[in-house]
């Protein structure tokens, strides 16, 4: 009897153990995860095709695309700003390198609501130095220590077709700018911060990070590049006017995922 | 009961005698110890180097192995033949001096072109073995040997070995004859053992060993490099060249080159450069990839050493640095398929002029590097492992 007994204790004791392994847990934390899409006109970029026409009336195609993004927080409801590449983490997304297009940063975090995100479009001055890359390809992205050193923060390369009906290369490459071959240097990275809409209790860990390539051509500086010219490394006043059109090239969208990392 | 549990329970005297005669049974089964104790090869990684590198995980790096690959690189017999004039090695061709190109003043390989054992030209003219081991991106003009080829056998300097050895423009030769010839002359199975712990030759193996050597070849002491380390300093003709080299206004050379950000002076990547306007070479980056806006593009070569590499272009088309620069000045061809980062090709080039152009060859002669063209490790041995003499420039 007693037996009998102590076996139906066991059995309860297992189940129970059972049934709290298998209830949901709740999740307090996750690594947030970002997805980069290119859109023209909403649409997904086509890559060397010449049938985008900017602003400005240029016909243009695009044939490579390659950036960096850096510092990303996001800002809770409350005003709580959460960094998420508390590691210096500096992502390389391009175009012709699928694996670049998502990216899942080492921190996590908390499971609550967002009212917005930033990150840094580029390196910042403090870190964007010669050296810091050294294997390709983020090392293809460097520039020339006689005009600033560090990285380009982006460069996208296509062609226009110019007033004179003649197809041109155009080299939109952003990076450290200087003016008259002084010895003052101007950085072009800028901070983008995007609102969200994440309400306490929802989980939302993936954001997809949309570039609307059509805006860098838009506003505040309408772009044409048969006033502008196709290349404009040495040419600080072009790169501000991209980085001030930059500002407004980004849009957000998230959604939640399965989790693989929880607490 | 069973008489094997009668022997554990009601015997366990016996039991433990069992046990010690299984174990010096087996201990006299084991094999001898081998020789095979491979010294792990190191490459130092100079400053501003990559420090990642194209190293297959089956086929680590040794001293051992890289002694081998050398004495097998200058070995004529690689070819399978022993008859004097059948002989051909890595080194007939791949000419330490030149860079590990046969150089435009080949006695033999008149203006720069190489041919097989049997005459048959190369598809191709030569790319210099300078810095390999940070190749990610793929072997040849058209990048086909590449980690990332579904073909198994086309993916690294290993397979390339191998394809030499049997190409009819090459070695034009019989792996079977190969190995049994490697195998058969004295001191090379006591090489194979130390490098990868067996006597028997393989073809495996012998690329193995050469790619291991070739991996080795390093150049990172020409006058830049000691420049960029601040040991000495360019001349003002030179530094102009440099900034030429260097901008976007100028020659524009570093996108595609390198220079101080990526001293490999090549982003080892694929470019129309505008030499044509019809692509028809069945050998261009469009025949391993199929994109179309690949046709015409070929890898950028290194710049280091170039002074010693004509003839230039995969076609062998300019004889002298002065053609090349002539070219990209004033002969650019603008095609659709042109790479956009050759911004001036619709008006035919960067335009410079005769002052701009002299600077930037004086730039570009600053990457000779003499340490790499003269370490004697990096030439042919003394002798073979039996005593032979090896083979460079034969």
């Amino acid at each position: 009897m007693k037996k009998n007994l102590f076996r139906s204790a066991l059995a309860i004791v297992c189940l129970s153990l059972l049934f709290v392994s298998c209830g949901k847990e709740r999740i307090k934390s996750v690594r947030p995860q970002f997805v980069f899409k290119h859109t023209v006109n909403g649409y997904e970029l086509q890559k060397g095709v010449m049938n985008y026409t900017n602003y400005a009336g240029n016909l243009y195609q695009v044939d490579e695309l390659q950036y960096f993004i850096s510092e990303i927080t996001l800002r809770t409801n409350d005003g709580q700003v959460i960094p998420i590449t508390t590691d210096n983490a500096i992502h390389y997304v391009d175009l012709d390198i699928p694996s670049t297009l998502e990216w899942a940063p080492a921190d996590r975090a908390p499971v609550t609501g967002y009212s917005s995100i930033s990150f840094v479009f580029g390196i910042n001055e403090a870190k964007n130095k010669t050296g810091l890359f050294v294997n390709p390809p983020e090392r293809d992205m460097f520039w020339p220590d006689m005009m600033g050193g560090g990285y380009h923060l982006m460069k996208m390369n296509g062609n226009w077709l110019s007033a004179s009906d003649t197809i041109k290369p155009f080299n939109f490459h952003l990076g450290i700018g200087m003016i008259d071959d002084a010895n003052i240097f101007y950085q072009n990275y800028f901070t983008v911060t995007l609102p969200l809409n994440i309400q306490a209790g929802t989980l939302s860990n993936v954001y997809t990070i949309n570039m609307n390539i059509e805006k860098w051509f838009e506003a505040p500086n309408l772009w044409d590049w048969n006033a502008i010219g196709g290349q404009i490394m040495q040419n600080q006043d072009a790169m501000h006017k991209a980085a001030e059109n930059g500002m407004n090239v980004f849009s957000v969208k998230h959604e939640g995922k399965d989790i693989v990392y929880h607490d | 009961m069973n008489p094997l549990i009668s022997l554990l329970v009601g015997f366990p005297q016996k039991f433990i005698v069992l046990v010690l005669v299984a174990t010096v049974f087996l201990s006299a089964c084991k094999p001898e110890e081998t020789m095979y104790h491979p010294t792990p090869y190191e490459i130092t990684v100079p400053k501003y180097f990559p420090t990642r590198m194209n190293i297959p995980a089956d086929n680590p790096m040794t001293v051992e192995g890289v002694e081998l690959g050398r004495y097998l690189f200058y070995d004529g017999r690689l070819s399978g033949q022993t008859e004097p004039g059948k002989l051909m090695s890595c080194g007939t061709c791949h000419l330490q001096s030149r860079a590990f190109e046969c150089g435009i003043d080949h006695p033999k390989f008149i203006g720069g072109r190489p041919f097989g054992i049997t005459g048959i030209v190369t598809p191709h003219y030569m790319l210099p073995m300078i810095n390999l081991v940070w190749n990610e991106t793929g072997y040849l003009w058209s990048g086909l040997i590449s980690v990332d080829n579904p073909n198994k056998s086309q993916r690294n300097i290993e397979d390339l070995v191998g394809m030499a050895v049997t190409a009819p423009h090459e070695l034009s030769g019989d792996t079977i004859k190969t190995k049994e010839l490697i195998q058969s002359i004295p001191g090379y199975p006591e090489l194979f053992e130390k490098a990868f712990g067996s006597r028997t030759v393989t073809m495996r193996n012998i690329s193995k060993a050469i790619a291991q050597f070739v991996r080795t070849l390093v150049s990172s002491d020409s006058k830049f490099d000691r420049y960029m380390r601040g040991e000495e300093q360019l001349s003002t003709h030179e530094l102009s060249g440099y900034v030429l080299f260097m901008t976007e206004d100028g020659g524009d050379c570093f996108h595609c080159h390198g220079g101080s950000g990526n001293p490999l002076f090549t982003t080892n990547l694929f470019y129309n450069t505008g030499k044509d306007s019809v692509f028809t070479d069945s050998r261009d980056r469009f025949s391993v990839t199929g994109d179309p806006s690949d046709k015409g593009a070929y890898k950028a070569s290194t710049l280091r050493n170039i002074e010693l590499t004509g003839p230039y272009m995969h076609d062998g088309r300019f004889k002298t640095l002065e053609e090349v620069i002539d070219f990209y000045s004033e002969g650019v061809i603008w095609s659709p398929n042109v790479h956009p980062l050759m911004h001036h090709a619709y008006d035919g080039g960067i335009q410079l002029t005769s002052t701009e152009k002299a600077d930037l060859i004086t730039f570009i002669k600053t990457l000779r590097d003499d340490t790499f063209l003269t370490n004697p490790a990096y030439g042919p041995p003394a002798q073979l492992p039996d005593g032979a003499k090896a083979v460079e420039n034969n």
